[in-house]
């Protein structure tokens, strides 16, 4: 961005934009979706829609959910600066928890003011509320974060409402009692069952084991092609190509081989090395986490200057010398940006797994399909999307302490 | 020339894909051969190879459109002083966000909220591929030399002209390489929509691991993944074509 | 005359059609700074690289003191010279100290031998260690990093230093700061230094003897002096260029024409000086050289011109008789070669 540090932003739109989603969603969309059964969720017609209005039985409940929204709304087109990102902040706070503790009290008049209604859900209006005060709140992040005079410790204390929300769904799921809300009740069955900790571990194994498989071979070929052009050109242009192929393509298309080879030597089966299972999947990731560490290796090491090399080159350094002193340190955070971008994409992928049996959060996934049930949906994808935040997270932090300091310095810069 | 030159590419590929999903005989013969064991896998109940290849093109095309028609202008706006201070870093955390997002959620979520069958899947795909135009798009405005667009104002254009004249040209090999990624990425997201009843090759891949019968698989999954390297091939040449020569050249001088 | 540490003989080195160094046969003296000299292509930078290996000749050998370089490992060759480039390629990733302690490292000094030696060619290359040591290359300025260079080159004190156009990147501020510099060094450490530049100046300040390269060929192979006195062919007299009699009273230290000052420092200043009303006498500071004293003497009307030192106290007199007399002298020089 080019604007200079602690000038503050003029009004903010996005605070509004934010404050307006919420009214909407407060005003009419459905609150509340309720059913007999879950299959019948799919069913247009057995499915009863509630606006909050109507579950609450009047518009007092609609309106205090509503206040911080109205308060953000009138704040992001009037004010500006710090004081209206600290208005911001805690309206899209209050918000959102408002929100998320009234959502239990409002299933259970849900299912008990209407025929049958066994199956409770979070309707669009709840979504969108979430999410209009979730921009609520970041515009008010944003806001005081621009503005001067803001200690650097401050962003993540502003981010604690989030932390509130998930550290009570995870209370609600590993205390004793049912929980009400119908996604943890469903996360609290797994968890209680030891299900989705299994998963997770599964899913964490083939990541890891694919990404370092990938990371050991691309750094060796990233390595072997700076050395001949050739091979650098053909590791690229083969492992650019094996990305392109659909994720469930290329796991079916590796099933076969496997099995073949599991028929002739019975043997592996007893490793678990089949048709079904850990090993065309660990297979496939590890092919797929080629590109970016190929590429990054091979880009970081070619980015070392030539009057670095001709100086290591004239002060006697033999080729093993210049690689591990030279070459290397220097390519290392390009290289570790490319093993960022190898864990992401492996996490993501192998939520495929289950669907050749190798087991991970695709497992709920799949199970949500097959059931219609969101809250497996959810219970499959968020902990892929933390567990790949909090990779990313970490790898950057490494990344970052791994890189010699001399490089982390800009040029003509005095500490 | 160039219109020649893209037609050309264009009609290349469709017929290339055509004469491969129209062979499906000789495909199913091939497979029984490998797999003399399962002489009933074929032909696959679910639909010819010819429909099969027609309904992931159908979807892969659509979404890639829409994306494309949705991402570019709103990585322009996003791009735009007014809204740049605000819009981009949300616009930047969302997509980082969103890049963790495993495409088989997005296709799973489609199916209670929408339902089943062609659009539920469409709309899947437009989500999942509207990121990696929209990051390119972001991404290419933001990197045009500053020097260039302080030329262009202090020659007195106005913004408009500015976005139209220098902006968009010097973006146009990044945005397309974007397109390019959001379309590879929706064939394999078009294979997952077999799941919830969209057609396409995904229905017979895993219809073929679960009951064991391996020409079935490779029946669906070759297919696909032919599709999606002659679609990366398409829209490689593509990007060259509507490249505009003065920054072809600079690649070459850089590279 | 000391020993030939650095013999080319019959040095060839061939790239298809082309000669890049064609039978080049030169004997540089311990000691010596020798700077090779010459236009874009002539084979100047080729021919230094030979020396420490990291061009092989396609023929002929060269010696150093007395044993052929190919007769030992490259890397063993290189870690006993020192070598100094243009874009100074100081490892960005590591500290000063550890750049300039890398050759000992790699050679096997125990550590606290080579923290003293850091530190001492730190200060050698007037750099105070304190404030240096632990900076990283991309915190200094350009005539710093050279410096570090320099030191980096010295580390484990080799006999021998290469230098492949230093301070060709420099301003040219720095670029005459760092030349003194050298200078200053060479007097302490003595080192035989072989020099590549395409700057004339340069060449003249730096060099024992200067061995101007064309197309791969060596035409002279002199002292300065010599080769602006007696220049071997046209070529090298285009080369020098046409005001070589002025660059020759650049080489002529001012004390050599000056009459030095009586006892008491003030000596009998001659004739009036006819200078401009008001104006200052140009001095002329001991340390210059004879084409400065010109100058001086230019400026203060012909008229005879004080040489002072450091503090400003009268050493000598350039007297105009003097300097008259040493410059009608040049044409017999030039004809008596």
């Amino acid at each position: 961005m080019s604007r200079p540090a602690g000038a503050e932003l003029s009004r903010s739109r996005l605070g509004a934009a934010g404050a307006l989603l919420v009214l909407i969603a407060v005003a009419g969309l459905p609150w509340i979706q309720s059913a007999p059964n879950p299959l019948a969720l799919g069913s247009k017609l057995l499915v009863r829609s509630s606006s909050l209005a109507v579950l609450s039985g009047g518009w007092l409940y609609a309106a205090l959910l509503a206040a911080p929204a109205a308060a953000a709304l009138i704040v992001g087109l009037r004010r500006a600066g710090a004081p209206a990102g600290w208005w911001l902040w805690a309206a899209g706070s209050t918000g959102l928890l408002a929100v998320w503790l009234s959502s239990e009290p409002l299933i259970a008049a849900g299912r008990a003011g209407g025929t049958l209604a066994n199956v409770a859900l979070w309707g669009s209006g709840v979504w969108l509320s979430l999410f209009g005060y979730g921009v609520v709140l970041y515009a008010g992040i944003l806001h005081v974060r621009r503005a001067a005079r803001t200690p650097a410790s401050l962003p993540l204390v502003l981010w604690v409402p989030v932390l509130f929300i998930l550290v009570h769904a995870g209370w609600l799921i590993v205390q004793g009692e049912p929980a009400g809300n119908w996604l943890l009740r469903v996360a609290q069955e797994e968890a209680q069952s030891g299900g989705i900790q299994q998963r997770i571990r599964e899913h964490l194994w083939l990541s890891a084991v694919s990404a370092t498989l990938s990371i050991a071979v691309g750094v060796a070929i990233g390595i072997w092609g700076y050395h001949r052009e050739r091979v650098a050109r053909v590791a690229l242009y083969v492992s650019g190509v094996i990305l392109t192929l659909p994720s469930l393509a290329l796991f079916a298309m590796l099933m076969e081989p496997y099995a073949a080879l599991a028929n002739a030597y019975p043997v592996l089966r007893g490793y678990g090395i089949g048709g079904l299972g850990a090993a065309p999947a660990i297979t496939g990731l590890t092919l797929y986490g080629l590109l970016p560490v190929i590429r990054n290796t091979y880009a970081g090491l070619r980015g070392v200057s030539a009057a670095q090399l001709d100086a290591a080159r004239g002060m006697g350094m033999t080729p093993g010398q210049i690689m591990f002193l030279v070459l290397l340190p220097h390519a290392l955070p390009v290289i570790m940006a490319g093993v960022r971008q190898t864990a992401i994409l492996l996490i993501g992928i192998a939520t495929l797994a289950q669907l050749i049996g190798g087991g991970g959060l695709g497992y709920y996934i799949l199970m949500g399909i097959n059931r219609a049930s969101i809250a497996h949906i959810l219970i499959g994808a968020i902990p892929a999307v933390l567990v790949a935040v909090v990779v990313d997270f970490l790898l950057s932090w490494l990344g970052r302490s791994l890189t010699p300091k001399g490089l982390r310095l800009s040029k003509g810069v005095s500490a | 020339m160039r219109i020649v030159r893209l037609v050309g590419s264009a009609a290349a590929a469709i017929i290339l894909l055509g004469v491969f999903f129209l062979l499906e005989d000789l495909h199913a013969r091939i497979l029984l051969a490998i797999w003399p064991q399962y002489p009933h896998a074929l032909p696959f109940q679910g639909g010819s190879m010819w429909q099969m290849g027609v309904r992931m093109v159908q979807l892969v095309l659509l979404s890639t459109l829409l994306c494309t028609a949705v991402g570019i202008p709103l990585g322009i706006v996003a791009t735009r002083p007014r809204f740049r201070e605000e819009w981009a870093p949300i616009v930047d955390s969302l997509v980082n966000a969103g890049q963790t997002i495993p495409s088989l959620a997005v296709v799973a979520l489609a199916l209670p909220l929408l339902g089943f069958g062609f659009v539920p899947a469409l709309v899947a795909m437009v989500l999942y591929g509207l990121l990696p135009v929209l990051r390119n798009t972001a991404v290419a405005l933001e990197s045009v030399d500053r020097a260039q667009l302080d030329a262009g104002r202090g020659m007195g254009m106005t913004p408009g002209q500015l976005l139209w004249m220098v902006e968009l040209p010097h973006s146009i090999p990044v945005v397309l390489a974007g397109i390019r990624t959001s379309a590879v990425l929706n064939v394999g997201v078009a294979t997952l929509a077999g799941l919830i009843g969209a057609g396409g090759f995904g229905a017979a891949i895993v219809h073929g691991i679960d009951l064991r019968v391996p020409p079935l698989v490779w029946y669906g999954a070759v297919p696909t993944a032919l599709l999606a390297v002659i679609l990366d091939f398409f829209l490689r040449r593509l990007e060259e074509i509507l490249t505009p020569k003065g920054l072809r050249l600079q690649a070459h001088r850089d590279g | 005359m000391s020993d030939p540490i650095i013999v080319f003989d019959g040095v060839t080195k061939q790239y298809g059609e082309k000669r890049a160094v064609d039978n080049l046969n030169l004997t540089i003296r311990e000691g010596e700074t020798c700077v090779l000299i010459g236009p874009s292509g002539c084979g100047k930078t080729t021919s230094l690289r030979m020396i420490n290996r990291l061009v092989e000749p396609s023929s002929g050998h060269i010696l150093i003191s007395g044993k052929p370089t190919d007769g030992v490992p490259a890397e063993q060759l290189r870690r006993q010279i020192g070598y100094v480039i243009q874009g100074v390629g100081l490892f960005e990733h590591m500290t000063v100290a550890q750049n300039v302690g890398i050759v000992p490292r790699l050679v096997g000094w125990p550590q606290h031998r080579i923290d003293a030696r850091v530190d001492e060619l730190l200060a050698l290359v007037g750099l105070d260690p304190a404030v240096n040591r632990n900076k990283y290359p991309r915190q200094l300025s350009g005539g710093e990093q050279q410096r570090v260079g320099v030191a980096r080159a010295l580390a484990a004190d080799p006999p021998i230093l290469l230098m492949d156009e230093p301070f060709g990147a420099l301003d040219p501020i720095t670029r005459e700061r760092l030349q003194d510099e050298l200078l200053r060094i060479q007097r302490v450490v003595r080192k035989t230094i072989v020099f590549v530049t395409h700057d004339i100046q340069e060449a003249l300040k730096l060099a024992d003897r200067i061995a101007i390269m064309r197309s791969g060929r060596l035409i002279q192979y002199d002292t300065p002096e010599a080769i602006l006195w007696r220049p071997a062919d046209e070529f090298v007299r285009e080369f020098v260029g046409n005001d070589r009699v002025i660059k020759a009273l650049g080489l002529i230290p001012v004390e050599r024409v000056m009459e030095p000052a009586s006892g008491n420092g003030s000596g009998r200043p001659g004739p009036a000086p006819t200078v401009a009303t008001g104006a200052t006498p140009a001095t002329v500071p001991a340390t210059a050289t004879l084409r400065d004293a010109l100058s001086a003497v230019i400026l203060n009307g012909l008229a005879d011109t004080a040489v002072v030192d450091g503090e400003g106290v009268v050493v000598g007199w350039i007297r105009r008789e003097q300097l008259l007399a040493t410059l009608a002298e040049f044409p017999v020089r030039e004809v008596a070669s």
